[in-house]
């Protein structure tokens, strides 16, 4: 009986292509699902046009021309420098371009909403993995922390706060950071407990890893699919909360442009003016919208075991 | 003679979203009254998907086409509504797992009456008394309450009784079972084929019987077909099939099972005078809490309760027991993977209890494990070369990362793999392949014992049998000691040196493997010996099985560890626990009465 095996003793490769996927990969199962590709391009639009607001916005948003005070769409006026311009989604009370105070608002509800997203993420995914890992004392002390948060409406307390230290974008990131870390936390936490007792979390400690390595590359990798879900729609959320806030006044303070606060200016014209309320109330849809649509595509798409059914 | 189900020319497709797989590619069977037919194959084989076509059960994207006469009917033609009516009635079927096939919400009694209601229109208490018969004739003890029962109360073993009794109640003229004992111990196992074997003689059923496993084939079944990628590749009767295999395939199927009654090839091991022993157990125990209530907090079992050995370099000591005997705690044990309540776990003369969280991970260097499930043991996220480079990445942090992939590369190739394999992920090797990534990840780091926790029952016969080939290579080349737990006897008495009996958390008989198998002296080693499938129909019909009173009792029924030594019951002595004797040089046998008393009548 020969001790050694050779290959062609087991069965031949798979030759179903998956190992590694390639950016290449990926575009072509975009292309093959309009919807999310059209998400996808108005999401890109959008990040680079508030990104790039000083170059692809043709006004200055702050700029009022009170001769030219609520102009329906695709009206000329003319500006006090003389000069005929077009005024495509119209003019405010005010008479500032829409669209121009559009593209500088989606810089406000972008950048708020990613980056509360991103700080709050990593630290609700690292106390919930903590939770679930070790459990005992250190997970009741979190997940007590995390049913208080619960149970108070995030809107709320973000209100109290940002009346109390101010609006502005850096406060408005570090209150909803504080008030949506919970969500993560409770994710990570429900997996880690499942992941532990998966088999190949006992095979990794009988391999000797230790509990550091155990947690980020055995617990952490096997959830991100779901977390990467949960932000997107989180994003989504951020972009609504935003603009309630500052359609409260809560958030960015008049004249900075941000889409809430468009909307409540917008409110008193709203039997003579509807372009004053329905553009920023249709950038905030269209936003959320691609948003959700791309989670559910993410999560379809990050699966190592469902991938192939996409990419081909 | 007449013909129960006749297939032609069968063809079964499956459309996925990869493109349509071809599961059953023209297969001709039939079936006569009162036969059993034996349908052999490994996995994928086609050989549920045929007799799921022929009773219209097949999946939604399956597609089957040919003619299938069950009883003169062309079962193609008929109604769901019509089939129904045959199926339950005049064809029944019974699966692999009874758990997930009985109704979990539903008591036993419920479920079986309502398979009378729909065919027959019995009900009430003429329904009553014929399900109290059928679950006397599965005989399984207590039948009044286990009625009373929902699924989840009873045993593998119980459910399997209550499934065939289910299948029974409108007497079918065919049983198609799949798989039927596949999920069970091996004395439950024999106790199952013999209730099926009776039925049969009884009710002239006729039987189609789908295993992976020779053994069963040879003792229950006439005739055999012989299955491999969805078609039949030989067919014949049982003498015949055994005997002289025409085909290349069934012939290498045969040689792969390990046989109990065939000499082993294992070079002895020479011993070497005072050499210190890599592994040894003293009276070790793993006791688990049981979620007590108000009044009663600490209550625990030993679910490993004092068991002692010693293990040689390039040394395999098997470990054998039923499920609930608690072989896999004492890997977990050894593992340092559950703490020991009571005992001493020595390392080359160490204790391991002294140890320090930083040594013991140190250990784990020469101490590995191969798991049962080789899919779930691997983590999902990580490539195949990921994955075996994870010891060398925590034991040698300074390794280059080229160097490491060479390793990497060239332990891929030892155990039987290509490199190309390194970038794929789990999901998308077989069986097999996994669990020879499994044993690479175990010995990339020369580690000098590996624990085999039931690492090749989850595959097939063939696959199995190079599995084993590959770590006795391994065994050679390296030196390395296994302990090899199974609950396969004809498996670990081929790879092990020293076998280990266990039951309930206890050693029940250890002995040198050719020892244990020639002489079983413990009434419930030579249970179960006799209980094991021999794949050869001539042996199966001359062999006298032994059958003891009781089955595997539940480890918190305080009298359980006495179940072979029931005169200290009587004597009332009930925390007596069972001594081991050393009857002969190296063979410990515990105390039990003799076994003409513990035999049941």
């Amino acid at each position: 009986m020969s001790s050694n095996l050779t290959p062609q003793d087991a069965e031949p490769l798979p030759d179903n292509p998956s190992g590694r996927i390639s950016f290449g990969m990926i575009l072509r199962a975009l292309f093959r699902d309009v919807i999310v590709l059209m998400s996808v391009i108005f999401l890109i639009v959008l990040i680079f046009s508030a990104t790039f607001a000083e170059v692809v916005a043709p006004f200055d948003p702050l700029l009022p021309n009170i001769f030219a005070n609520r102009l329906p769409p695709m009206s000329y006026a003319t500006a006090l420098d003389g000069t005929e311009n077009l005024h495509m989604l119209g003019t405010d009370a005010l008479g500032r371009d829409i669209l121009s105070r559009l593209i500088y608002g989606a810089r406000a509800s972008i950048f708020v909403a990613l980056v509360s997203v991103f700080v709050s993420g990593i630290l609700g995914t690292c106390l919930g993995i903590i939770a679930g890992y070790y459990g005992g004392l250190v997970e009741a002390t979190i997940m007590r922390a995390v049913d208080a948060f619960m149970a108070v409406p995030s809107l709320l307390i973000a209100l109290f706060v940002l009346f109390i230290i101010g609006g502005g974008l850096v406060n408005m990131v570090l209150i909803f950071a504080l008030v949506r870390w919970v969500v993560y936390a409770r994710l990570a936490r429900g997996i880690a407990l499942t992941l532990k007792e998966a088999p190949f979390v006992e095979a990794a400690r009988a391999i000797g890893a230790s509990d550091f390595r155990i947690m980020y590359r055995y617990i952490l990798c096997n959830m991100l699919s779901p977390l990467m879900v949960l932000a997107t729609l989180e994003v989504a959320l951020l972009v609504l909360a935003e603009a309630g806030l500052s359609f409260l006044g809560f958030g960015l303070l008049p004249p900075e442009p941000s889409w809430g606060l468009m909307i409540s200016r917008g409110r008193e014209y709203m039997r003579d003016a509807w372009w004053m309320i329905t553009f920023p109330g249709l950038a905030i849809f269209l936003t959320t919208l691609s948003f959700n649509l791309l989670a559910g595509w993410i999560r379809a798409i990050s699966d190592p075991t469902q991938r192939w059914r996409w990419l081909k | 003679m007449t013909r129960v189900l006749d297939i032609r020319d069968l063809h079964v497709k499956f459309s996925t979203p990869g493109g349509s797989i071809h599961a059953v590619k023209g297969v001709n069977c039939h079936v006569d009254a009162g036969e059993c037919l034996g349908i052999v194959g490994e996995s994928g084989s086609g050989k549920s998907q045929t007799f799921r076509a022929a009773v219209g059960l097949l999946g939604h994207n399956g597609i089957a086409e040919g003619e299938i006469k069950f009883l003169g009917q062309d079962m193609f033609n008929l109604t769901p509504a019509q089939l129904n009516k045959i199926r339950g009635n005049d064809v029944a079927m019974i699966f692999q797992d009874p758990l997930t096939s009985l109704t979990p919400g539903m008591r036993v009694c419920d479920q079986m009456k309502e398979v009378l209601q729909v065919h027959k229109g019995i009900r009430g208490g003429e329904a009553d008394r014929i399900c109290l018969d059928w679950l006397e004739r599965v005989r399984i003890n207590d039948a009044k309450r286990r009625l009373q029962q929902y699924p989840f109360e009873l045993s593998g073993g119980m459910r399997q009784r209550i499934m065939i009794a289910l299948a029974m109640l409108c007497n079918p003229s065919l049983l198609i079972a799949d798989e039927p004992t596949t999920a069970l111990d091996v004395t439950i196992q024999a106790e199952i084929l013999d209730i099926m074997a009776e039925l049969r003689r009884s009710n002239n059923t006729s039987i189609v019987l789908i295993t992976h496993d020779m053994g069963v084939v040879a003792r229950m079944c006439d005739r055999v077909q012989v299955m491999y990628r969805g078609n039949y590749v030989e067919e014949g009767s049982v003498k015949d099939i055994f005997a002289n295999p025409t085909q290349e395939y069934t012939r290498m199927l045969l040689d792969s099972m390990p046989k109990l009654d065939q000499p082993r090839s294992l070079e002895p091991l020479i011993d070497i005078a005072g050499e210190r022993p890599l592994l040894e157990t003293k009276d070790i125990r793993v006791s688990f809490d049981l979620p007590g209530n108000l009044f009663s907090r600490h209550n625990s079992f030993n679910a490993v309760d004092g068991i002692s050995f010693k293990l040689r370099r390039g040394e395999t000591l098997g470990v054998v027991g039923e499920s609930g005997s608690g072989k896999s705690t004492l890997a977990r044990a050894i593992l340092k993977l559950v703490p020991t309540s009571d005992g001493v776990v020595s390392w080359l003369g160490t204790n391991m209890s002294s140890f320090d969280k930083g040594e013991i991970r140190k250990l784990r260097e020469n101490l590995q494990v191969i798991f049962q499930d080789p899919l779930a043991s691997l983590n999902p996220s990580m490539t195949i070369g990921d994955a075996i480079a994870e010891p060398l990445k925590i034991f040698k942090p300074d390794m280059s990362k080229s160097d490491r992939q060479d390793k990497v590369k060239a332990t891929l190739q030892r155990v039987g793999l290509t490199a190309n394999f390194a970038d794929r992920y789990p999901h998308e090797l077989s069986g097999g392949q996994n669990q020879r990534v499994g044993i690479a990840r175990a010995i990339i780091a020369k580690p000098k014992l590996v624990i085999c926790d039931e690492a090749v029952s989850a595959l097939d016969v063939s696959v199995q049998a190079q599995v084993l080939r590959l770590l006795r290579g391994l065994q050679e080349e390296f030196g390395l000691s296994f302990i090899f737990i199974s609950h396969d006897l004809s498996v670990v008495r081929d790879v092990s040196h020293r076998t280990l009996v266990m039951y309930l958390g206890r050693v029940v008989e250890m002995a040198d493997t050719d020892d244990l198998f020639n002489n079983p002296t413990h009434p419930y080693t030579k249970q179960l010996i006799s209980a094991v499938p021999i794949p050869d129909p001539e042996v199966e019909s001359r062999r006298q099985r032994i059958r003891l009173q009781g089955e595997l009792t539940s480890p918190s029924d305080p009298t359980a560890h006495l179940r072979f030594l029931p005169s200290k019951i009587q004597q009332n002595q009930l925390d007596y626990k069972p001594r081991l004797v050393e009857i002969s040089p190296n063979h410990m046998v515990a105390q039990h009465d003799s076994i003409e008393s513990l035999m049941r009548d």
